[in-house]
């Protein structure tokens, strides 16, 4: 798929400009030093494509946790952010400072998860709402596992089309890899596409 | 009593909810307030209603969570404050209530069909699943920690049978060493022929040194038993490997068990082996030997009869004792035990003159029939 340097740039920044802001909100949350970046990003409308090489959607070897909020109003899709199983439980514990077995995602640490994804989620979000100009409607974040053989990340729709970006926590010294994963209908893209096109032409 | 905003908000009943539910304008002003949130609360909707969130509900000063708030607004979609990260933002009507005392928060915006716009703050009570997380951690870590004491134990454990299995080793092969000299020296001595007492105390001192050397060997099976995992047997199999050899020509053996198989020591060849043995040397004109198997409530009977003299009645549970027998008197001791590592039942409940009957009880799980 065909995307331009500034459609790329563009969602990679106000991606940026979320997930740090969500960096911000999660420090003072936990009064814990985050850093997150987000090294990659890769936007096409086939899944294998979309996914980045290294991807965690791309492993095999482990299952994944993943919080989901679908969307839709002037643009219309799903967001996912996915971690690693095991990877996830670790952010937990560290963020929480809890003690014992780290082992079991339970029902607490569900809701931890479930907000810190919020927090990432929302600020991504928030962040892409530069470049609508209507208020959209949400679901209520959901929190699935699966295997990470991508299935579960199959389009709803062949047009529709996904944005990866990889995202990076830094937590403690501990480095934890994610996948920020949004799919966006066909039509929605191309709005999106078009707002960036001008406000890079305009500004904001 | 809940003062709602409007006609629509008011037709949804909120107070039927079990989750306390505040709706708020975009001012922060409070809009409803409903009764769950009366009850855990004890603040009354009226004194809540068109008063500024944070001076209702303090926790809502905090910059951090008007931060997260102002998402709500700016398109950014429902925000969660989970119990973990802020353990009761609502404040209780008393500290000793047990309602409300962990809470989980969702805050999610909405228009009113006018289009103004409102966020609704749903209150969880989450308190009962809390504690039983918290509880069902406190014991994962005491079984956690259990466990390790127990792998720490099996260790100790499995180093001192380690040591004693060396030491019973080199005993006895440092037994046998000496013993092989003194028999050696002891054949010498018989083969030059000697007479009256002194040969009569030369036979004994023979026949006790190999009494001696059966234990050796007792005491070398006795330490392989339960040493490897069991595993399945074929009964047919068993059969057909163990009633090879001298011992066995003119014995006739039929298996009518199928494919059934028997979860066992690995000894249980052994055991096979020393029932055919004992069938035959004590039987004295065995000629034929059955095996067959009868299911039994949930369990299996393995019937091994031979045609034998028998074994007499008054020496039934005697055979299985250690030291019983014309022999060394350890095989059919050895046999039971070694049934025994996996649950069977050897009992004896043949007819003496008609022939011995042995019968092993296998119990439920540890037998099964492939291609069944």
């Amino acid at each position: 798929m065909d995307v331009s340097e500034e459609v790329l740039d563009g969602v990679k920044e106000l991606i940026t400009i979320g997930v740090g802001r969500s960096a911000g909100m999660l420090n003072r949350l936990t009064r814990t030093h985050v850093t997150l970046t987000v090294p990659e990003v890769c936007i096409s409308d086939t899944y294998s494509e979309c996914t980045i090489k290294h991807s965690i959607t791309t492993q095999d070897t482990h299952h994944t946790s993943r919080v989901v909020l679908d969307f839709s109003g002037e643009i219309t899709g799903t967001f996912n952010l996915i971690i690693p199983h095991i990877s996830a439980l670790n952010l937990v514990i560290i963020l929480t400072g809890e003690e014992g077995s780290p082992d079991e995602m339970d029902a607490l640490r569900v809701e931890t998860l479930l907000e810190v994804a919020n927090i990432i989620i929302s600020s991504v979000m928030s962040a892409l709402s530069i470049l609508i100009s209507s208020k959209l409607s949400f679901q209520y974040p959901s929190y699935q596992t699966s295997s990470s053989d991508g299935e579960h990340l199959t389009f709803k729709d062949q047009s529709d089309v996904g944005i990866n970006a990889r995202t990076r926590f830094l937590v403690q010294e501990k480095e934890i890899e994610g996948d920020i994963f949004i799919v966006l209908n066909r039509e929605s893209f191309e709005h999106l596409t078009a707002r960036i096109m001008t406000l890079m032409e305009t500004g904001l | 009593m809940m003062v709602p905003d409007n006609k629509s908000i008011a037709a949804l009943n909120l107070n039927s909810l079990p989750v306390g539910v505040c709706i708020i304008r975009e001012n922060y002003t409070i809009s409803t307030w409903n009764q769950t949130l009366e009850k855990w609360t004890g603040i009354d909707a009226d004194d809540a209603t068109d008063n500024l969130l944070s001076s209702v509900v303090k926790r809502f000063a905090d910059p951090l969570i008007k931060d997260r708030m102002n998402v709500v607004f700016n398109g950014g979609g429902p925000v969660i404050l989970s119990s973990r990260f802020h353990s009761r933002i609502f404040p209780l009507k008393s500290e000793t209530q047990n309602e409300g005392k962990f809470q989980k928060i969702t805050i999610s915006p909405f228009e009113l069909p006018d289009g103004e716009p409102r966020a609704m703050i749903a209150v969880e009570d989450v308190t009962a699943i809390t504690e039983q997380v918290f509880k069902y951690r406190q014991i994962k870590d005491q079984i956690k920690y259990e466990l390790e004491e127990k792998k720490k134990t099996e260790k100790a454990l499995a180093v001192a049978i380690n040591k004693l299995n060396t030491l019973a080793s080199i005993t006895r092969h440092d037994l046998n060493n000496s013993l092989t000299v003194f028999l050696g020296y002891l054949y010498i001595i018989l083969n030059n022929n000697p007479e009256g007492k002194i040969a009569k105390y030369l036979e004994n001192m023979k026949q006790a040194a190999e009494v001696m050397r059966n234990h050796i060997a007792f005491a070398r099976d006795y330490q392989e038993m339960g040493h490897s995992l069991p595993s399945w047997f074929n009964i047919h199999t068993l059969v057909e490997t163990s009633g090879v050899g001298p011992t066995f020509s003119g014995v006739t053996f039929t298996v009518e068990t199928g494919t059934l198989e028997v979860l066992a020591d690995p000894l249980i060849k052994k055991a096979i082996y020393n029932l055919l043995e004992n069938a035959v040397r004590h039987g004295e004109h065995t000629s034929l030997i059955t095996f067959k198997s009868l299911p039994v409530e949930d369990k299996i009977l393995l019937i091994i009869e031979d045609n034998g003299k028998g074994v007499p009645e008054s020496i039934k549970e005697k055979i299985f004792e250690r030291g019983f027998g014309s022999n060394t008197g350890l095989g059919l001791f050895l046999v039971r035990e070694i049934l025994g590592i996996t649950g069977m039942e050897i009992k004896e409940t043949g007819t003496e003159g008609t022939g011995a009957k042995f019968e092993i009880r296998v119990p439920a799980g540890n037998f099964r029939y492939p291609g069944r």
